[in-house]
C-alpha cells in the first residue's frame, strides 16, 4: 500500500486516488482541520491534480 | 511413547556411541498446542529442513494450534522426578510405576501479568520444548523422525507473584508437572548445530489489546493500543501508519479501507474509512507489525453512528 504523510496525518494513496474531490472532503476535512492541515492541499497530494494556483 | 516392559524387551547394549547429546540447563520455554487440529502431535518434523526461518515462522504463526509460545529467559529452573511407587509384598517393594516429574522456576523480568497468562496454560492440553543453555531443544522422541514437544499436565500448572522484599526481587513463579505417560528416557535433544536458531536472544510475540474504541462518524473511528506491562495503564503503542491497520464491519462481514490515520496522543489512533458505514454497525480493527500480536484488538468493539 502506498501512503503519503502530510504533517501528522498518514494517507492511503490507493484509496484516496478513487475518491472524487468531493468524497475526499467529506471523509477527511473534519480530520484534517483538527490536526490543521490545508484539505486542499492535501488533496491535491494524494491525487496529484493541482487545484488552486498558488500551491506547491 | 517407549514401553517400560514387552514381552520383547530384553537387556539393552549400554554402551553409548562414540558422541553422546545431552540436555544443557533449561533457561526458557517454548509452549505449543500438543496436539493440532487433525490429531497428530504439534511436533517437529526432522525430514524436513528446520532452520531459522522455520522457527522465526513458528514464533509468528498466526494459527495460534500452531504456534511457538516463546517464553523470556527464567532462573532457578529445577526439575526432580519423584522416587517410583511400589507395591510393599511379602516386604518387597515392588516397581509399580514412575514417580511424577515437576519443574519450576522463576521470571525475573515480568510483570504479574505474566501470571494470568501462565494460569491460562490450565485450559490447553500442552506441551513444551525445553530450550538449554547451549540452544538445544529438549523434546520427546517417540515416533521416527519427530521431536515433539514434551506433554505436561495441564491441571498442574500454576503460578504467583513473590512480592519483593529487602532481600528478594519480585519474581514470577510457576511450577507444573510432566504428564504421567513422558518417560525420562525419551528426552532427545535438538542442538545448535541442526537448527543453527539463537533461541536464546529470540522473543516471542508480544499482545496489543484495544480500549476506548469509538465512532466519531460514519466515516471516523478512534482506538487506543496499548501493551501490557506490568503498569496500571499499559504502555501506548506507537508507530503504526495507515497500512498496518485492517478495519472490520463484523455485521457486513466485510473489510473496510482505511483512507488515513493519526496518531495522537501516543496509542491513540483516529481512522479514516473510505465508505460511511452503516449506523450501528460492529467495527473492528486490527494491525499488523512483526513481533507483535494483535488479534486480542477485534474484542473491542465500535459501534458506527
Amino acid at each position: 500500500m502506498k501512503t503519503i504523510q502530510i504533517g501528522k496525518l498518514q494517507f492511503n494513496l490507493d484509496a484516496c486516488k478513487k475518491m472524487t474531490k468531493k468524497e475526499f472532503f467529506k471523509i477527511h476535512s473534519s480530520i484534517c482541520e483538527k490536526h490543521n492541515i490545508d484539505c486542499e492541499y492535501a488533496y491535491e497530494k494524494v491525487s496529484g491534480k493541482k487545484t488552486t494556483s498558488n500551491k506547491d | 511413547m517407549a514401553q517400560e516392559c514387552n514381552c520383547d524387551t530384553g537387556l539393552f547394549n549400554l554402551q553409548p556411541s562414540s558422541c553422546v547429546t545431552t540436555p544443557g540447563i533449561t533457561r526458557k520455554f517454548v509452549f505449543v498446542e500438543y496436539l493440532k487440529a487433525n490429531g497428530t502431535v504439534n511436533g517437529v518434523d526432522l525430514s524436513a529442513p528446520f532452520g531459522e526461518a522455520e522457527i522465526d515462522a513458528l514464533l509468528a504463526n498466526s494459527d495460534k494450534t500452531l504456534r511457538w509460545f516463546l517464553s523470556d529467559r527464567f532462573k532457578n529452573f529445577v526439575t526432580d522426578r519423584a522416587d517410583p511407587n511400589f507395591e510393599t509384598v511379602d516386604n518387597e517393594n515392588l516397581y509399580v510405576s514412575q514417580g511424577t516429574r515437576t519443574m519450576s522456576g522463576n521470571f525475573y523480568a515480568a510483570g504479574a501479568d505474566l501470571a494470568a497468562k501462565l494460569d491460562g496454560n490450565r485450559c490447553v492440553e500442552l506441551g513444551v520444548f525445553m530450550i538449554d543453555s547451549a540452544n538445544g531443544i529438549n523434546g520427546i522422541v517417540n515416533r521416527d523422525l519427530f521431536l515433539d514437544p514434551i506433554r505436561l499436565n495441564k491441571e498442574t500448572f500454576w503460578s504467583k507473584i513473590n512480592f519483593p522484599t529487602e532481600a528478594n526481587r519480585f519474581n514470577v513463579a510457576f511450577s507444573t508437572e510432566w504428564d504421567r505417560i513422558v518417560l525420562d528416557g525419551d528426552i532427545r535433544t535438538l542442538g545448535y548445530s541442526d537448527h543453527q536458531t539463537d533461541l536464546l536472544n529470540k522473543v516471542g510475540l508480544i499482545d496489543v489489546l484495544a480500549r476506548f474504541g469509538v465512532a466519531n462518524s460514519a466515516t471516523e473511528i478512534a482506538i487506543d493500543l496499548y501493551d501490557v506491562d506490568g503498569s496500571a495503564a499499559g504502555d501506548a503503542f506507537t508507530g503504526l501508519l495507515v497500512g498496518d491497520f485492517t478495519v472490520f464491519n463484523e455485521t457486513t462481514g466485510l473489510p473496510v479501507v482505511a483512507s488515513a490515520a493519526v496518531e495522537a496522543p501516543n496509542g491513540t489512533y483516529t481512522i479514516e474509512m473510505n465508505i460511511a458505514q452503516t449506523a450501528g454497525d460492529i467495527l473492528t480493527v486490527t494491525a499488523t507489525q512483526a513481533g507483535f500480536d494483535f488479534s486480542q484488538t477485534t474484542n473491542e468493539k465500535i459501534t458506527a453512528i
